[in-house]
């Protein structure tokens, strides 16, 4: 098998990275393929936590390379797809103990054993971001619809270019329908004005994946989670599948529709 | 009922949205017009070169290269002192 190295990075902290490839991850796993999760974050590792992992780990990313254990013995199985696994970061360490080059031939070795290998990229634009980027063949950039993270998201991109990562894919997360009908919040059409890439999938604010992650299960497997919803989309198209963006304002009932005209609805967000 | 009202004053001023792309759209092309120096001295370079296929340059301190922001454009402004003209140049072209 050759499998494909994709890399989850924002720049800017706190607008889902971690969550994103967690539910790429299982997003995938779901659609028949082998995936493997790498957390980059060394140091402040949250990939395992997302996961529900944590009480697994015994080996991390770190003794797979400097060669203490097996790299099948630091990838700890998914609990809900056993086709799902995550590679832990080291957590008292630093993330100049890893080279770029070290991290892409593990990631080589693993193409031959998995479809894909989604690495979770560190916030910021420093060492730990070089390590990850530099495994990938492919980039997402997740941003939120705010200048902070957009305007990191440039700069991400730009670096990503230079590096050679050609074309990265952004996911937009964090929308609220209702502001963005209001005008109070950038919408797709604004977002890549700004920053002229393609946009692979659209997450609407959910607090149904607050309640997920907080039982460290990723949202997709909730069916009625909007946000749930879009994730799976969004791996179907990382899978290579043509699916056209959706409006993320569809209305449900009449009721909204009523209140819409009124312009009071205050929960008018379904899917992505 | 609030919401009504705030909905309705909100359509007679600006978006917050627009306010937000247009800070934006000002501050991603700053951005990226932070060209490293290492990168605008190649570009120098590469403008040196260019043009001393035409020209005679002089390099000297009173050569200027540098990105200039006016407004809603930039300009690449360059001064490059050229001693004398090839010969090749002030004649006419063959083509």
């Amino acid at each position: 098998m050759t499998g494909k190295t994709i890399v989850i990075t924002s720049g800017k902290g706190g607008v889902g990275k971690t969550t994103t490839t967690a539910n790429i991850g299982a997003g995938l796993a779901i659609r028949g393929h082998r995936v493997v999760v790498i957390d980059t974050d060394i140091g402040l590792r949250n990939l395992d936590v997302v996961m529900g992992l944590e009480n697994r780990i015994v080996y991390d990313l770190v003794d797979v390379i400097e060669g203490n254990c097996r790299v099948n013995q630091a990838m700890i199985r998914d609990k809900q797809n056993y086709d799902l696994y995550l590679i832990p970061a080291a957590q008292t360490r630093d993330k100049n103990c890893i080279e770029p080059e070290q991290l892409k031939a593990l990631c080589k070795r693993l193409e031959k054993e998995f479809k894909y290998i989604l690495v979770d990229c560190p916030a910021g634009i420093e060492q730990g971001f070089r390590n990850a980027i530099g495994a990938a063949d492919e980039a997402v950039i997740v941003t939120t619809p705010e200048v902070s993270a957009i305007r990191d998201a440039d700069r991400v991109i730009g670096l990503l270019e230079s590096a050679g990562l050609h074309n990265p894919k952004l996911i937009i997360n964090r929308i609220r329908p209702g502001m963005v009908k209001r005008g109070d919040m950038m919408d797709k059409d604004d977002i890549v004005a700004l920053l002229s890439v393609e946009v692979l999938g659209m997450v609407p604010a959910d607090d149904r994946l607050i309640a997920a992650t907080n039982q460290g299960i990723p949202v997709i497997h909730d069916k009625r989670a909007p946000s749930g919803a879009a994730f799976s989309r969004i791996a179907a198209r990382v899978d290579g599948e043509k699916i056209p963006l959706m409006d993320l304002d569809a209305k449900t009932s009449l009721m909204d529709k009523v209140k819409d005209i009124m312009g009071i609805n205050r929960r008018a967000y379904t899917h992505a | 009922m609030l919401d009504f009202v705030r909905w309705v004053i909100r359509r007679q001023g600006q978006q917050t949205k627009d306010v937000a792309r247009e800070r934006l759209h000002l501050a991603i092309m700053r951005d990226r017009l932070d060209v490293a120096p290492d990168v605008m001295e190649a570009l120098r370079r590469d403008v040196i070169s260019a043009v001393s296929r035409h020209l005679v340059v002089v390099e000297d301190g009173l050569n200027k290269f540098e990105l200039r922001r006016e407004e809603e454009s930039v300009f690449l402004v360059s001064n490059i002192r050229v001693k004398v003209m090839h010969r090749w140049t002030a004649a006419p072209s063959t083509r």
